[in-house]
């Protein structure tokens, strides 16, 4: 993720564009707190709700590793199979990370 | 400048409108869900509002109609910022949105929103509902289409419930009410929406409300409560009065990730109803068994009684100082017979001549004694001239009517009109609701009276034994309560129509006779009556000894030589001795051991046709009708009178050729 790209193309100060990754990032990093708790009660029509609660966010913030990741959690936890969730939060996670790396507050 | 709320539960989005709009030079309010924006919009009106449509706590579809009904909201630009306008457009239009904007990239987003604003700060902005922006900047993402499919599905499923749903959130808030639930609380689902649940319920309801909630608030945040959406139903059941109704509400708390409680609502007015009546219906029920269980001692009290004081008059001449006083003990005998009638009558029993009648000529018999100590009541009747014959009791249902009469005449203390009349009808003027009357042609007989009528609450009480609106002393308090039960018996229906100071109407209605016309008299024919001869034996059967004994005297006394035996099986052995010597058996049929219909048969067995009268204080369901059918040649009702005595005999066999009755008994 570049900082100063990412921020020109949403128009805002490159402060302005940190300022709100920093406000997603502490928003995701509770998401997935309870996406996690979600998954292993095998609750995936909450987990499904979360994975699209991160990705519309992710999605407008231009974050699309952790925007495609989400999409895929949530398309399988509707369908009620999603052998591979704890693959799909560890991209989140590390997506979550490498916006994390950039913040210089965090 | 313009004041702007911004309802999305992204922070993200609430952060990077807010920035936006700010810096344009607007207030911007910011809500999370929409409930938090029912409570900005309690005390605000924005002039635009953006609404994300997939909420918690009231969704953004939910909001929208709740601000688009709303007074002074009605005038605000209402734009609609979500994601799912890329996948199900035309679900859009319905929201009645100014605008709608699909989620996309930030600088996308912005430069769509600012557009709009700009357009409605110029007063140009004119409604373009299924216009949606920035939908070339998104990728159709199917996933949430889908999201909606499902959540469709169990919407309609809520939709179409009988019972009532609301979801509550912080603070007991309702979020959410299907329309039955809006239906029971009396408004539509949008007002209901933001309301603390308790404040639904009238006050005297609302703490067991609130406390129940607490309660469950109380579980869920206890150790081990937390991480379970299962229901908790350990919150018992909760009955409440909602909206003038019996509700039930069942709590089922949902320990998420945020605290919720659904709450299943059932209107349980008409089941508590059913209930009740049952509940009366078994209770009854049972009284009707005590009062069976009275009569038929009474009754065989009151035989002992009735014969020793015939007996006594045979001995005695009119002009004796006792005569006048023995059959004053006659009369009230007949008086307390008349009230094990009516016991009988309400238990269901006392059914034992079973004839096709006219209810017609009922009705005019009965018409022809009743009314002659009262001037001041007017008799007008209605009879159908091709009134249907129906099957019945001719005793019972003659006491049906007078005992209908006598209720109109006492409700008219200053005289009045009585209406009787009679046509055919079918069950479908039958109205209960608390039974299903059983299809076919029925005669209704209609008693109505212009006298003082009832309120509700003794409407509901008058078929109930013992109860009686009169002063302690003056009726039984049987009359209607033995009514209903003849009518019962004869598998017809009673109905009561009344009003406060309207007067009354009472309904019976009886079904329409399907026996041939010619039974009853066949049966009759059965009676023919013997040439006399010098000796007649009647065998007598009861098992209670004073019976036996009174019995004999009074048949001795009438000419006719008495065996007597005191259970089925005495009589049994006796008969088979010597079949032939008995003209006829006097059978009580309600003994204990082998009851008198199986005696009945073994004596047929024994001899075809041996003569058989039955006797009893009271039919046990219909086994006397049973044990006619089956060829027994009369019945004769406990306590019986000399006369009756005489008579029920002599019309079998005959009377013997020394005679007898030749006492003073009157």
């Amino acid at each position: 993720v570049n900082l100063d790209d990412h921020a020109a193309r949403a128009g805002l100060s490159a402060g302005q564009y940190a300022s709100l990754l920093e406000m997603f990032v502490r928003a995701t990093e509770n998401d997935m707190t309870r996406l996690r708790s979600a998954l292993s009660a095998s609750q995936l029509e909450r987990a499904a709700e979360i994975a699209h609660h991160i990705k519309g966010a992710a999605f407008s913030l231009e974050l699309e590793d952790i925007s495609e990741a989400a999409k895929t959690l949530e398309t399988r936890a509707r369908k009620g199979v999603c052998p591979d969730a704890g693959e799909l939060t560890d991209r989140l996670s590390a997506g979550l990370a490498s916006v994390r790396r950039i913040l210089p507050g965090m | 400048m313009k004041t702007i709320l911004v309802v999305d539960n992204h922070p993200v989005m609430l952060e990077f409108m807010a920035r936006l709009l700010e810096e344009q030079g607007h207030e911007v309010l910011t809500a999370q869900d929409g409930l938090a924006a029912l409570d900005i919009l309690e005390s605000r009106t924005p002039d635009i509002l953006f609404i994300d449509l997939v909420m918690p706590n009231i969704d953004g579809r939910m909001l929208c109609r709740i601000i688009r009904r709303r007074p002074g909201l009605n005038q605000s630009t209402l734009i609609v910022l979500s994601a799912i306008a890329a996948e199900q457009p035309d679900a859009l239009t319905e929201l009645d949105a100014d605008a709608v904007i699909a989620k996309g990239p930030l600088q996308k987003m912005r430069s769509h929103v600012l557009e709009i604003v700009d357009r409605v700060e110029r007063g140009g902005m004119t409604r373009h509902p299924d216009e949606i922006h920035g939908l070339g900047d998104v990728h159709a993402r199917h996933i949430t289409k889908e999201l909606l499919s499902v959540k469709e599905h169990f919407q309609l499923v809520l939709d179409g419930m009988s019972e009532g749903m609301v979801e509550l959130a912080e603070e007991d808030r309702i979020v959410y009410a299907n329309p039955a639930a809006a239906a029971m609380i009396g408004r539509s689902p949008e007002e209901v929406l933001g309301i603390a649940f308790p404040r639904v319920f009238e006050v005297p309801h609302r703490s067991a409300v609130s406390e129940a909630l607490a309660r469950i608030a109380q579980t869920a945040s206890a150790p081990g409560g937390e991480g379970s959406t299962l229901p908790d139903v350990r919150e018992p059941k909760l009955i409440v009065e909602l909206g003038g109704r019996e509700t039930e509400l069942l709590f089922c708390p949902i320990n998420g990730e945020r605290a919720a409680v659904l709450v299943l609502l059932e209107d349980i007015s008409e089941r508590t109803r059913y209930e009740r009546r049952l509940e009366e219906i078994r209770r009854l029920e049972s009284v009707g068994n005590l009062a069976a269980g009275v009569a038929h001692d009474f009754n065989n009290i009151l035989m002992a009684i009735q014969g020793n004081a015939s007996l006594m008059l045979l001995d005695v001449s009119s002009s004796h100082p006792h005569h006048e006083r023995l059959s004053m003990i006659q009369k009230q005998v007949d008086a307390a017979r008349g009230l094990t009638n009516q016991l009988l009558g309400y238990a269901r029993k006392g059914r034992y001549h079973v004839e096709v009648l006219d209810l017609n000529t009922v009705v005019l018999n009965a018409l022809e004694g009743f009314g002659q100590e009262r001037e001041d009541i007017e008799i007008r009747t209605g009879l159908a001239d091709d009134l249907e014959r129906i099957e019945g009791d001719l005793g019972q249902i003659t006491q049906v009517l007078v005992n209908l009469l006598g209720n109109a005449a006492e409700s008219m203390t200053r005289g009045g009109i009585i209406g009787v009349s009679t046509r055919n009808t079918t069950e479908s003027e039958i109205s209960s609701k608390l039974y299903e009357p059983v299809a076919g042609r029925y005669v209704m007989l209609e008693v109505t009276d212009s006298g003082g009528g009832m309120d509700e609450q003794t409407r509901s009480r008058i078929f109930e034994p013992f109860f009686t609106t009169k002063e302690r002393g003056r009726g039984s308090g049987l009359g209607l309560a033995a009514a209903d039960g003849m009518v019962k018996a004869h598998n017809g229906y009673i109905e009561v129509e009344s009003e406060l100071d309207h007067g009354s109407a009472f309904k019976v209605f009886l079904p329409a006779a399907t026996l041939d016309e010619e039974k009853a008299p066949e049966r009759a024919k059965k009676r023919a009556t013997a040439a006399p001869r010098e000796k007649r034996t009647v065998l007598l059967v009861d098992d209670q000894e004073t019976i036996l004994r009174v019995g004999r005297d009074l048949l001795e006394a009438l000419g006719y030589e008495t065996l007597t035996a005191a259970s089925g099986a005495e009589a049994v052995e006796i008969f088979e001795r010597c079949p032939r010597d008995v003209d006829l058996v006097l059978l009580d049929i309600v003994m204990p051991g082998m009851s008198g219909g199986e005696v009945f048969d073994r004596l047929r067995a024994v001899n075809p046709d041996t003569k058989v009268l039955l006797s009893s204080g009271y039919s046990i369901e219909g086994e006397v009708e049973r044990i006619l059918e089956r060829g027994a040649n009369g019945f004769i009702q406990k306590p019986f009178s000399l006369r009756t005595l005489e008579q029920a005999v002599t019309s079998v066999i005959g009377k013997p050729e020394r005679g007898a009755g030749q006492g003073n008994e009157s």
